[in-house]
């Protein structure tokens, strides 16, 4: 029975991450595309898209916290990792540990901040381009942060899993 | 003691060293000096804080109380305070002058309403058409490849009047664009031009004020209403007259920057009767526009009408009598 | 306490935490000690979009990554070994060049490093060169270039120093003039350290023969017009960066996978997504980075550093030895842009006072910021550099380290012999 829960869940965790790398190639191809574009309205046609430009960093902007989404399925971040590399495998495991609960704290404490940025945004109204409110632009943030987030709670959850099974041994 | 010492955290484009803050500086050091320590203004200038749309929002959470910022930036909060940015409304500053002395208390009213304290209407002189390639008629800036700001609705609303496809640059990469060939044209006030060395980018200037510029020196009115009234009152003098005197500095600037320009070679074109008239007529457009698009109340815009026929029946009076 | 929080901020890192969570913790613990909503933090981010910039990361990343995974390096080495095989260090001279001035327009963001890297370094390695030397070249040129134009940095230096009303006039023409002969001093410096510390190990020098020339360039003919439209459309003005990134992404996509065919359709959309991930890892560092800086700001820090130093400053040659060093501390935990519109309004005045020339000033700050990005421990271009290429920080660090005290040694002659900036202008 566990079994069949658990090919259930990494159906479901394997489809979402389908689509996280769907929405980032396909963001990808639409931003070159874009400029691409603007460059021959403007040298040919001696036109262009006036909301083009903010549209393209906006994509920026979703293409790297898309891209720092799929990054933490495996801890993939920049980080400086001195110490850990020369201490003795309980040691190491313990550390992960506390690692991956220090950064899944750090980045809930930013959904939480970053919800209430964007509901702030929401209230306020603004446009950014095309009669695209800013809100939308923005909630990629939260979004991020709390994928982040649940990531780095699954990968504590592995580590503890490791440090029991190694002192089972 | 009854009233706390209050840090006010002002943010503003202009760098350090520069007159505005100096100015601003100065009154800060009379209100910190006149409150004995109980009000303390923070300055970040030079845009360490962000453009001014990060700036607002940083006033928004309460990280800044106030920010020094240009007109345009305020107008989601209150859109009628684009009033002197019709384009080609004014003629000359002496126009502006007789409009700005009865309507700039409507705009402060505004932004008050608004939630925003200010200390009157910095002017930022008018901004000019500067090209790379002389421009006489409408026709001939149709085929210029024009830079405006980016993120700024209202000025890409009423470039569309004039039937062009501008390019939009955030100001800090115009000059390399101007460099590159990117952009041969620009909007920009002469010491404006002059101070982001677009100068040496740009030969012709159109000799018709474009749009008069304003800045403000903006402070969110909850946290300004925790001062108690008697600083209130202090500061209130105090920034009103620094800001009066950046605002008649920069005028004197402006005159002397126009000299520069010339002296530096660079031509002033003055278009002939005819293409004159296309040009207000394409800019009258423009104006319409915005009040159509409920930017500008039309009442409004009637006044401000209304005030420049009463100005110059007075001085024709005046040159009349002088006959 | 805030003491405490420190070290086990450092402690974490120490161990591996990512270090977006460890610089995000420091600003968020900073904000909350001075009362600011932690919802700056997302408008910093955000900042992200406000960036133009900043777009050339992921387009010149894809088109890099692209000429990574097909064979376009053994081309590369093929073709410089053919033109310039009769010259000691001539693939390394070549890198450095090409470095410098993909960085002069792309910024010291660490695209240089990320898209130019991807190719360098296998090519490097194929030429014989030995792994650390290839990793530090690259992750040294990932800076180099910050005093060639049309560097931002260097515009804006003018821009702030211009409206200061110092009395002397400084100009971006003569910026831009002034920097040209430190930056070829530092490419030379560079080349010559390259040539003598492969002393032992040389890549065999061979004769140039028109045949192999004419081969080479045959193999290559799709990839040789890139660098020449990419640099000349930029520099005649026929497009923006942003727009040479687009092109350039487009035009490698199309030649690598339909003249080439060198990567099939199938593992385009794995190339897309590795390239964008390692996009993603170096944006978050660098948007999190503003928020730090941003507090750092708002606390007014740098401008706290200063004042210290200044206690200290007796001499013109003391002023210049505490301006070294200070500016090495900032580059390395302050944003350019950042560290140019603070701390230039408070130099200055004092540059002046010791008889500093203005321009001189500008080719010093933006040549010691340069080296800041790869000062150890904590430089942005060795994180970039270690998370790129795969490599534990301190294999980076070994790498870079000689580079950066041939480097060094530049920025004391640049520093201390004022001609070098100053001739060409005056
Ligand atoms: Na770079
Ligand atoms: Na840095």
């Amino acid at each position: 029975m566990t079994d069949k829960k658990n090919t259930v869940y990494l159906k479901s965790i394997r489809f979402l991450e389908k689509i996280e790398d769907s929405l980032l190639i396909a963001l990808l191809l639409i931003m070159i595309s874009m400029a691409v574009l603007q460059i021959i309205l403007r040298n040919l046609f001696d036109s262009g898209i006036l909301w083009a430009d903010p549209l393209v960093r906006t994509l920026v902007l979703w293409i790297g916290l898309i891209g720092a989404m799929i990054a933490s399925r495996n801890n993939h971040h920049i980080n400086i990792d001195i110490i850990t590399r020369y201490l003795p495998g309980l040691a190491q495991k313990i550390s992960t540990l506390i690692i991956c609960i220090f950064a899944a704290a750090v980045c809930s404490i930013m959904t939480w901040f970053s919800v209430a940025f964007v509901r702030m945004e929401k209230q306020d109204g603004m446009t950014a381009f095309a009669d695209i409110p800013v809100w939308i632009c923005e909630s990629i943030i939260p979004v991020a942060f709390a994928v982040i987030s649940v990531r780095y709670i699954l990968l504590s959850f592995s580590a503890l899993k490791d440090i029991f099974m190694q002192a089972d041994q | 003691q009854s009233s706390q010492a209050f840090t006010l955290k002002i943010a503003t484009l202009s760098p350090e060293g520069s007159m505005w803050m100096e100015k601003m500086r100065e009154g800060a050091d009379q209100v910190t000096k006149q409150t004995h320590n109980r009000v303390v203004f923070k300055f970040y200038p030079g845009g360490v804080m962000g453009n001014d749309s990060a700036v607002l929002r940083k006033i928004r959470i309460g990280q800044l109380h106030g920010g020094a910022v240009v007109g345009g930036s305020l107008s989601q909060f209150f859109p009628a305070n684009q009033l002197y940015a019709q384009p080609m409304k004014f003629k000359s500053l002496e126009e502006i002058d007789y409009v700005r002395k009865h309507m700039d208390s409507f705009i402060i009213n505004g932004l008050d309403n608004a939630g925003f304290v200010t200390f009157g209407l910095i002017g930022g002189g008018f901004a000019y058409i500067m090209s790379q390639e002389p421009i006489e008629t409408v026709e001939n800036l149709r085929s210029q490849k024009v830079w405006i700001p980016d993120n700024d609705k209202i000025s890409q609303d009423s470039i569309k009047a004039f039937g062009i496809a501008p390019i939009p640059l955030p100001i800090a990469d115009v000059r390399t664009a101007l460099q590159s060939g990117l952009i041969n044209t620009v909007g920009t006030s002469p010491y404006g031009a002059l101070i982001l060395q677009w100068h040496t980018q740009i030969k012709y200037v159109t000799n018709i004020p474009l749009i008069y510029l304003h800045a403000v020196l903006a402070i969110e009115k909850n946290s300004f209403l925790k001062i108690s009234p008697e600083d209130q009152k202090i500061v209130s003098q105090i920034m009103t007259r620094a800001m009066h005197e950046i605002d008649t500095q920069n005028r004197l600037d402006d005159i002397i920057a126009i000299e520069t320009l010339k002296k530096r070679g660079i031509v002033f074109i003055n278009p002939s009767k005819e293409a004159r008239a296309e040009w207000y007529r394409v800019a009258d457009a423009a104006s319409e526009e915005m009040i159509r698009s409920g930017v500008l109340p039309k009442k409004v815009a009637d006044r401000l009408d209304a005030l420049l026929d009463e100005f110059h029946s007075k001085t024709k009076t005046v040159s009349q009598s002088q006959k | 306490m805030i003491y405490l929080v420190i070290a086990i901020l450092i402690l974490l890192a120490f161990l591996g935490a990512p270090l977006f969570c460890i610089i995000i913790a420091a600003a968020m613990t900073g904000f909350y000690m001075s009362d600011i909503h932690l919802s700056v933090m997302a408008i910093e981010l955000f900042r992200i979009a406000d960036t133009p910039i900043l777009l050339a990361l992921p387009l010149f990343t894809f088109a890099g990554y692209l000429l990574g995974e097909s064979n376009t390096s053994s081309r590369l080495v093929r073709l410089t070994h053919a033109f310039f095989g009769w010259m000691p260090g001539g693939l390394a001279i070549v890198a450095f060049i090409v470095c410098a001035l993909f960085t002069a327009f792309t910024g010291a963001s660490g695209v240089t490093i990320v898209a130019m890297g991807a190719l360098l370094y296998p090519a490097l390695k194929q030429a014989g060169y030995n792994d650390n030397f290839s990793l530090g070249l690259v992750t040294t040129s990932g800076s180099l270039g910050l005093l060639l134009p049309p560097s931002l940095p260097l515009i804006l230096y003018g821009v702030i120093a211009q409206q200061m009303n110092t009395g002397e006039q400084i100009s971006i023409e003569k910026l831009f003039i002034a920097g040209i002969l430190p930056a070829i001093l530092m490419i030379v410096l560079l080349s010559l350290y390259s040539i003598w510390t492969n002393r032992k190990t040389p890549v065999p020098l061979t004769a140039f023969s028109f045949s192999k020339a004419w081969s080479a360039m045959r193999e290559a003919i799709w990839e040789i017009p890139l660098p020449f439209f990419v640099f000349t459309g930029i520099y005649t003005g026929f497009f923006a960066v942003s727009e040479a990134a687009a092109v350039t992404a487009m035009y490698v996509l199309i030649v690598e996978v339909f003249i080439y065919k060198e990567i099939k359709m199938a593992q385009l959309a794995s190339i897309i997504r590795e390239s964008m991930v390692m996009v993603g890892g170096i944006l978050l560092i660098l948007g999190v980075s503003l928020a730090f800086t941003n507090y750092l700001i708002d606390a007014q820090a740098p401008m706290k550093l200063f004042k210290i130093c200044q206690y200290f400053i007796s001499s013109k040659l003391v002023f210049l030895i505490l301006l070294n060093i200070f500016l090495l501390i900032l580059g390395a935990i302050l944003d350019i842009f950042s560290a140019i519109i603070i701390m230039v309004p408070l130099m200055l005045p004092v540059a002046i006072n010791y008889g500093v020339n203005p321009t001189h000033l500008g080719i010093i700050f933006l040549a010691n910021m340069q080296i800041g990005y790869f000062t150890p421990p904590v430089g942005m271009n060795l994180f970039i550099a270690g998370y790129r290429f795969n490599k534990p920080i301190m294999a980076i660090y070994k790498a870079t380290i000689p580079f950066m005290l041939v480097l060094l040694a530049a920025v004391l002659i640049i520093t201390y012999w004022p001609w070098l900036s100053l001739v060409l202008i005056s």
